[in-house]
């Protein structure tokens, strides 16, 4: 077991820069998960971490021991990689055995060790076919079980799950989130798939252009995006971004102004900031459609024309329009669906709305709590 | 519009489609939803013509095209990989099948049709570049182009966007459902993706192993599922399975503990078999941390954070669950956790012969829905169905 | 264009067979033709000197003869030496080079093309060359011998001798085609396999043994398949160095085929002979097509 601190890391290649300046500290035992649109350098920072791609500034240290230099041999990690790096030609015992013969390991620990990791992954049936034999999400569970058999001190995978269907990406992320939290390792986790980020993360490292935009647990993320484009990324679909303007003492949304009725102290705080450009961000989850106009306690009602209404499921949805664009609600039950009905609203959760920097992007630090 | 009767192909020894038959609407989005190796793509490249039928028949506009050259059925394809043409710039590739013998328009035209599709897919900046400078998501729209460019009489989209990032895949679904809009298109959609295809589709088939299993709109699914395979493709978490058995009047989780089904006890009708898989959507199980009377025991295996909820899934002797629950829901991994099933307000929970579980096939399988009125009566079908 | 083309386009079975047809009419002049004819010619007792006699059927009585003789097997025998010998040293110095050349560094394209060079000279041209140079008075590989203490050999005039020559002369003009297939199939293998195998903790020694020779073994023995037949049908190089001498205790059973068709010109007898190397290399080859239909049926 390790922690991971990385300093100022940076990464140039002849061109452009891939990492820039990356501060983080990774503590024993936690599951961080670098999480980024392709491009942004997470997969590069990775890679550093593996001792794969010598960093051209900057340190990493494995509990306090500077590793920039070292070998991936000489520092105890394991790595899982995006296209499933099995060996071929070795049957799957062989290639969950193969870095613990590269050891030297005796051959009754490597028998024992083999036995422990295929009952706990349950590849016992599997155990003599060759890789290419097995489905895309068998091989990655066989690559991470032989990335975890020898128990490293850093655990990394690298996007382990994008190569495998949908149905079995889902099965995997939750076997790979009970094993971790069983194990115990330290690990560092790559992907773009913000679900899986939020499903696996214990911090989630949020990096764009080779910088790290914002760090926190899945929920600070989700509630309290740094700015416009954590809002964005995190969530499924992201934050909605509105531009608004307050004019005479109402809030009122997009080019055509469309009012959404706030209570006083909000409106007086908006005030406040003068004529910095502004845009209100929500998620769609919390959009709701009600039939009464009054008494919504902590709601802003808004009157827009709604265009669609459908289910999922047992989920119910509603399209709304805001000048020219669809925005999309989520209604709690099925009650609305019926129809037009002259007195419903669509309400905004005001303990859910954030405020942004219309120019930076910046989340401004105003709630609207007791409104 | 398109019809496909009996559809039946074999490689080798291994049958890749099994006697399919649908039928696709005119301005429908049809998904096909079912994992790798399922037939997907067997079925577009039949439709398509790129794959010829063993047995059966396609017809599109009640004509027999089973054995039409491709290039005379009126159809566009955009395939997993992209498939551009790698000498040719973002014009010339939009523009190609424009330029074909059979569809060749004046320069004019192709100019004026490249340009607008350009312009609806956001890539009229990049008609000059080389499309190896392209990135992925980019590419996909230069593919996407391509296909509606001659707007065809059906678009036939092989995993189009499963090689993007996910929030691309987000983005490039909106934009395929507002071009299915704007141009009433009609589409045939293969996918693995269950979010996408519940995004996308107006209706939903269910493929795996070669076999339909069902035809419908997502909440036709819902309400009826009809195979095993349907509960286990749709929904994020999917239907819960539990091997059960009757005993007389009453029915029985694996061996010993007995279920507490107080609607069907006394009503489970003769004919029905010993042994049952039980489905159960997780919406209708009913999950405490504290024990309870008339709660089944198990364990929280892993916990799953959501944005606004939490997903659980819940370990009971060799059987499993996954539930979504409250984002404030204190479950923690190991904690012991106590569940039933309250199939009392369930829209649609379903019974099935454990021989659908083991093997994908339901042959001369006995079938029947419960409809719960005062007169209990009893229908053939493939599950038990409360409703 | 005025005339219409029907939209009805040739069946792909039409225009498969179109595209064949050439290659598979020069098969058969070219090669089926000529086996037949050989095989043929091994039951009869005919020398194409007299071809105007009426050759005689005499069933395998050329087979018998040539089963029988004991020469005969010395020079398989001795055939067996030089091919061993020779493709032992080939691979083991092929891959070994092969493994240098795998790293980056400066002027490796241009050493690995200076590398390729004897392969591609004409095999009669390397025999006389070597001959001079294994020239027992005056030739340079004495000379060196000399300048580094040892005694002069009699390279060509001596059995054993004469045998590490041609062995020698063979391996420098194939080794090249070692190092060729060994290098394609060592750059075939995917870098993330060698990643996977750092992160592994695998040694360098551990890395070769256990990932990249496996990996490349189907090229490898493709190799070795095409090196084996080759040296078996050793003959030039032979002509040249030493001309089967001193005596005819350096003669390959090729070497024994031209000898008994073109100087003897006992046709059946050598068309008999050069049937039953057929068979000996055609059985090489299903040992070895098995072997890489096992491989890629595992994949």
């Amino acid at each position: 077991m390790a922690e991971v601190k990385l300093r100022d890391l940076s990464v140039r290649f002849s061109d452009f820069i891939a990492v820039d300046g990356i501060d983080l500290d990774i503590a024993d035992g936690e599951m961080v998960v670098f999480l980024g649109p392709s491009g942004c350098g997470k997969t590069t920072t990775l890679r550093c971490i593996a001792g794969l791609q010598a960093p051209t500034g900057g340190q990493i240290l494995f509990n306090g021991e500077r590793v920039n230099e070292q070998h991936p041999i000489e520092s105890n990690i394991a790595m899982v990689f995006q296209f499933i790096a099995l060996y071929p030609h070795l049957r799957v015992k062989d290639n969950i055995c193969f870095p613990l013969k590269a050891r030297g390991m005796p051959r009754q620990d490597i028998a024992r060790k083999l036995e422990w990791i295929s009952e706990l992954f349950r590849l016992e049936d599997i155990l003599n076919r060759f890789p290419a034999s097995l489905p895309p999400g068998a091989r990655q569970k066989v690559a991470l079980a032989r990335a975890v058999v020898r128990e490293p001190n850093v655990l990394l995978l690298d996007e382990p799950l994008s190569a495998i269907d949908e149905q079995f990406r889902e099965e995997m992320r939750w076997e790979l989130g009970h094993l971790q939290k069983q194990l115990g390792f330290t690990t560092v986790y790559v992907t773009h798939d913000q679900r899986e980020a939020m499903s696996l993360a214990d911090r989630i490292v949020l990096m764009r252009d080779g910088k790290i935009v914002q760090v926190g647990t899945p929920r600070q993320m989700y509630e309290d995006p740094a700015n416009d484009f954590a809002g964005f990324f995190i969530g499924s679909p992201g934050m909605y971004f509105i531009d608004i303007s307050v004019k005479n003492e109402r809030l009122l949304l997009g080019a055509e102004g469309t009012q959404l009725t706030v209570g006083p102290r909000l409106l007086q705080t908006l005030t406040g900031l003068g004529d910095r450009p502004l845009k209100l961000g929500i998620r769609p989850q919390h959009i709701t459609l009600t039939t009464h106009t009054a008494g919504h306690n902590g709601s802003g009602v808004l009157t827009a024309p709604i265009v669609d209404r459908y289910s999922i499921g047992r989920e119910h949805y509603f399209d709304f329009q805001l000048d020219d664009k669809v925005y999309q609600g989520q209604s709690q039950s099925g009650t609305h669906m019926s129809g037009h009905n002259p007195d419903e609203a669509i309400c905004f959760d005001l303990r859910q709305l954030r405020f942004f920097d219309r120019n930076t992007g910046e989340c401004l630090e105003l709630r609207s709590e007791e409104d | 519009m398109l019809e496909l009767r009996n559809i039946s192909k074999r490689y080798g020894t291994t049958t890749a489609l099994d006697n399919i038959s649908f039928e696709i609407q005119p301005n429908e989005i049809f998904v096909l939803l079912g994992p790798t190796g399922a037939g997907k793509s067997s079925t577009l490249q039949c439709v398509a013509g790129l794959e010829s039928v063993q047995t059966g028949q396609v017809l599109f506009n009640a004509h027999d095209i089973t054995d039409q050259h491709p290039m005379v059925r009126d159809m566009s394809m955009v395939f997993e990989g992209y498939n551009l043409f790698s000498t040719l710039n973002v014009h010339d590739n939009i523009a190609f099948p424009l330029r074909s013998a059979i569809y060749r328009q004046s320069a004019a035209e192709i100019r004026r049709r490249v340009e607008r599709v350009a312009r609806d897919l956001h890539i009229d900046h990049l008609l000059e570049r080389d499309v190896e400078t392209l990135s992925g998501g980019e590419r996909q729209r230069v593919a996407i182009a391509r296909a509606i460019v001659r707007q065809p009489a059906l678009y036939l989209l092989d995993e189009p966007l499963s090689a993007l990032d996910l929030k691309l895949r987000e983005e490039l679904r909106l934009e395929l459902r507002r071009l299915h809009e704007r141009h009433a298109a009609t589409m045939l959609y293969a996918t693995h993706d269950y979010h996408g295809a519940a995004a996308i589709a107006d209706r939903i088939g269910i493929l795996e192993h070669g076999q339909l299993y069902q035809v419908g709109t997502l909440n036709e699914l819902y309400r009826d599922p009809q195979h095993v395979r349907v509960g286990a493709l749709l929904g994020s978490p999917c239907m819960a399975f539990f091997p059960a058995r009757r005993d007389s009047n009453t029915l029985r989780l694996g061996e010993h503990t007995s279920l507490a089904l107080t609607e069907l006890t006394g009503a489970l009708p003769q004919a029905l078999p010993e042994h049952l898989l039980l489905g159960v959507w997780p919406d209708d199980i009913e999950l405490s941390l504290n024990e309870a009377q008339g709660f089944q025991a198990g364990h929280i295996y892993a916990v799953d954070f959501r944005g606004t909820d939490r997903a659980v899934q819940v370990q009971h002797g060799e059987q499993y669950f996954r539930k979504v629950v409250d984002i404030d829901f204190p479950a923690r991994q190991g904690d012991p956790c106590w569940f039933r099933f309250t199939l009392s307000r369930s829209i649609c929970s379903t019974l099935a012969a454990e021989r659908g579980w083991a093997t994908p096939r339901l042959e001369g399988e006995q079938r029947w829905v419960l409809a719960k009125d005062d007169s209990i009566s009893w229908r053939h079908c493939s599950f038990l169905a409360v409703v | 264009m005025k005339t219409k083309t029907t939209a009805k386009p040739l069946s792909d079975r039409i225009i498969c067979t179109a595209f064949l047809a050439p290659c598979l009419l020069i098969l058969l002049f070219m090669v089926i033709y000529p086996f037949f004819s050989l095989l043929n010619y091994s039951f009869l007792r005919f020398s194409i000197l007299r071809s105007a006699q009426s050759p005689e059927s005499v069933g395998l009585d050329n087979y018998q003869f040539l089963l029988t003789d004991p020469e005969l097997w010395e020079r398989f025998i001795f055939t067996g030496q030089f091919v061993v010998l020779s493709v032992t040293i080939q691979f083991l110095l092929g891959i070994t080079v092969a493994y240098f050349l795998q790293r980056d560094f400066r002027g490796r394209d241009f050493l690995f093309t200076v590398l390729m060079m004897p392969m591609m000279l004409c095999p009669i041209v390397v025999g006389f060359l070597w001959r001079y140079m294994f020239n027992s008075e005056w030739g340079v590989v004495n000379y060196l011998l000399t300048v580094f203490g040892g005694d002069k050999l009699n390279w060509l005039g001596v059995t054993d001798n004469a045998l590490w020559a041609v062995v020698i002369a063979d391996t420098w003009m194939w080794t090249p085609f070692v190092i060729l297939l060994a290098t394609a199939a060592f750059r075939g293998i995917p870098p993330a396999l060698y990643e996977a195998a750092d992160v592994d903790g695998a040694s360098a020694n551990f890395r070769f043994f256990r990932i990249t020779l496996p990996l490349s073994a189907p090229i490898l023995f493709i190799a070795l398949l095409l090196r084996l037949i080759d040296s078996f049908k050793q003959y030039d190089l032979f002509f040249a160095l030493t001309g089967g001498g001193p005596g005819s205790s350096t003669e390959t059973v090729s070497f024994v085929v031209a000898k008994t068709a073109f100087s003897y010109f006992y046709t059946g007898e050598a068309s008999a002979l050069a049937v039953i190397l057929l068979i000996i290399i055609i059985g090489l080859s299903l040992i070895f097509v098995r072997y890489l239909t096992a491989l890629s049926e595992r994949n």
